[in-house]
C-alpha cells in the first residue's frame, strides 16, 4: 500500500513539476527584440539568432548595453532583475521593466523566460503603482 | 540521588537535542531547494511534545534558519514572518483538525499539501519585498519548488513517521523512568 502511494504520488509531482515548470527554449532561432523608452517611444527593434546554450538573458547581455542586479528573496525566488537597457532606465523602486512576450506580459524573468523562435520579447517601462 | 528538577531538564535537553536535528538536517540539504525533513520531523515533534514545546522548537528553529544560515533571509522580517506563521501552522493543525493522529497515511496527505500552503504564506510578503503586486507571477514560479516540498514532505512522512515516533516516544519514556537512562533501558534496535 506505501509503495503504491509513493509511486502514484511521485508519478503526479512528475507530471505536474514539467507541466508548470517553465517551458524548454527552442534549440535555435530567432528572435526580436523590442525596446520602448518611458514615452513608449521604440527604441530599438532588432532580431538576434539564439541556440541552446542561450538564455534571454546571454542574449540581451551579448547585443545591448544591460544593467541588471542579483536579487535573492529565498530558495526559488531569486534571479536577475533588469534595470536598464540600451539607455532606458529605471530605478526598480518608482518604475520598473515590464517584460512582455508576443504582446503578452511575460511571467517569467530574462533567467528563466523560454526562447521561442520567432517570438517577440517586448521592454517597456512601467510605474510601480 | 537524584533531583527533583532532573526530568524537566532532561526533556529541555531532549528539546535541544531536537532543534539542533531539525536545523542541521535544512542545513545539510539547502542545495536541494525544498527536498527536506523538516515536515515530517516537525510532525513527529507535535506528536510526542505538547503543543507548547513543538511551538518552541518551531520558534528555535526558525529564528535559527534567519540568524545563521543563507536560507533564511539574515533576519529580513518578510521573510522569518511568513516562515514562522508557515511552521506554526503544523503543530495547529495537529492539535486541531488533524486531531494528534497517529495514521501515517493522513498525515503523510498533511505534509502533502503543507508543501503548497508553505509557498502560498510567502506570497504576500514576497509581493511585499519585492514591490510588484501582481499575484499569478508569484503562484505559478513557485508552484514547481511547492511540488517537491509536498513529495518530499508525503515520502518522509509516509515512510518515517511511525519508526520515529516510536523511537521518541521510547526515548522520551525512558528520561522520564526514575532511576534510569536512555542508555540502560532502551536498545533502539
Amino acid at each position: 500500500m506505501k509503495i503504491a502511494l509513493s509511486l502514484f504520488v511521485v508519478a503526479l509531482a512528475l507530471g505536474a513539476y514539467f507541466f508548470f515548470s517553465p517551458f524548454q527554449s527552442d534549440e535555435e532561432g530567432v528572435i526580436t527584440i523590442e525596446i520602448h523608452d518611458e514615452n513608449e517611444n521604440l527604441v530599438a527593434r532588432d532580431e538576434h539568432p539564439f541556440d541552446k546554450d542561450d538564455s534571454l538573458f546571454t542574449v540581451l547581455d551579448e547585443h545591448y548595453e544591460i544593467i541588471f542586479e542579483e536579487r535573492y528573496i529565498r530558495p526559488g525566488f531569486s534571479g536577475k532583475i533588469l534595470l536598464a537597457i540600451d539607455g532606458v532606465e529605471t530605478d526598480f523602486a518608482t518604475t520598473f521593466i515590464y517584460i512582455e512576450k508576443d504582446g503578452k506580459k511575460a511571467l517569467y524573468g530574462i533567467d528563466d523566460l523560454p526562447l521561442e523562435d520567432g517570438s517577440v520579447y517586448t521592454f517597456r517601462v512601467r510605474d510601480v503603482e | 540521588m537524584r533531583r527533583p528538577d532532573a526530568k524537566p531538564l532532561r526533556r529541555l535537553i531532549l528539546l535541544a537535542m531536537c532543534a539542533a536535528i531539525l536545523y542541521v538536517q535544512q542545513q545539510v540539504l539547502a542545495f536541494l531547494p525544498n527536498v527536506q525533513f523538516t515536515t515530517m520531523l516537525v510532525i513527529v515533534f507535535a506528536s510526542v511534545f505538547t503543543f507548547k514545546e513543538t511551538v518552541s522548537l518551531v520558534f528555535v528553529h526558525v529564528f535559527l534558519v534567519n540568524l545563521i544560515s543563507f536560507v533564511g533571509g539574515g533576519f529580513n522580517p518578510l521573510v522569518l514572518t511568513p516562515m514562522l506563521l508557515a511552521w506554526l501552522l503544523v503543530p495547529i493543525a495537529y492539535n486541531t483538525f488533524l486531531r494528534r493522529t497517529k495514521n501515517e497515511v493522513a498525515l503523510a496527505f498533511f505534509a502533502l499539501f503543507f508543501g503548497f500552503i508553505y509557498g502560498w504564506v510567502f506570497i504576500p510578503f514576497t509581493m511585499l519585498q519585492v514591490e510588484v503586486f501582481e499575484f499569478w507571477p508569484y503562484l505559478l514560479a513557485d508552484l514547481p519548488f511547492e511540488i517537491i516540498m509536498g513529495t518530499s514532505g508525503f515520502l518522509t512522512v509516509l515512510w518515517l513517521f511511525k519508526p520515529l515516533h516510536r523511537l521518541l516516544r521510547r526515548e522520551i519514556a525512558s528520561i522520564e523512568k526514575d532511576g534510569a537512562s536512555p542508555t540502560e533501558s532502551d536498545d533502539f534496535s
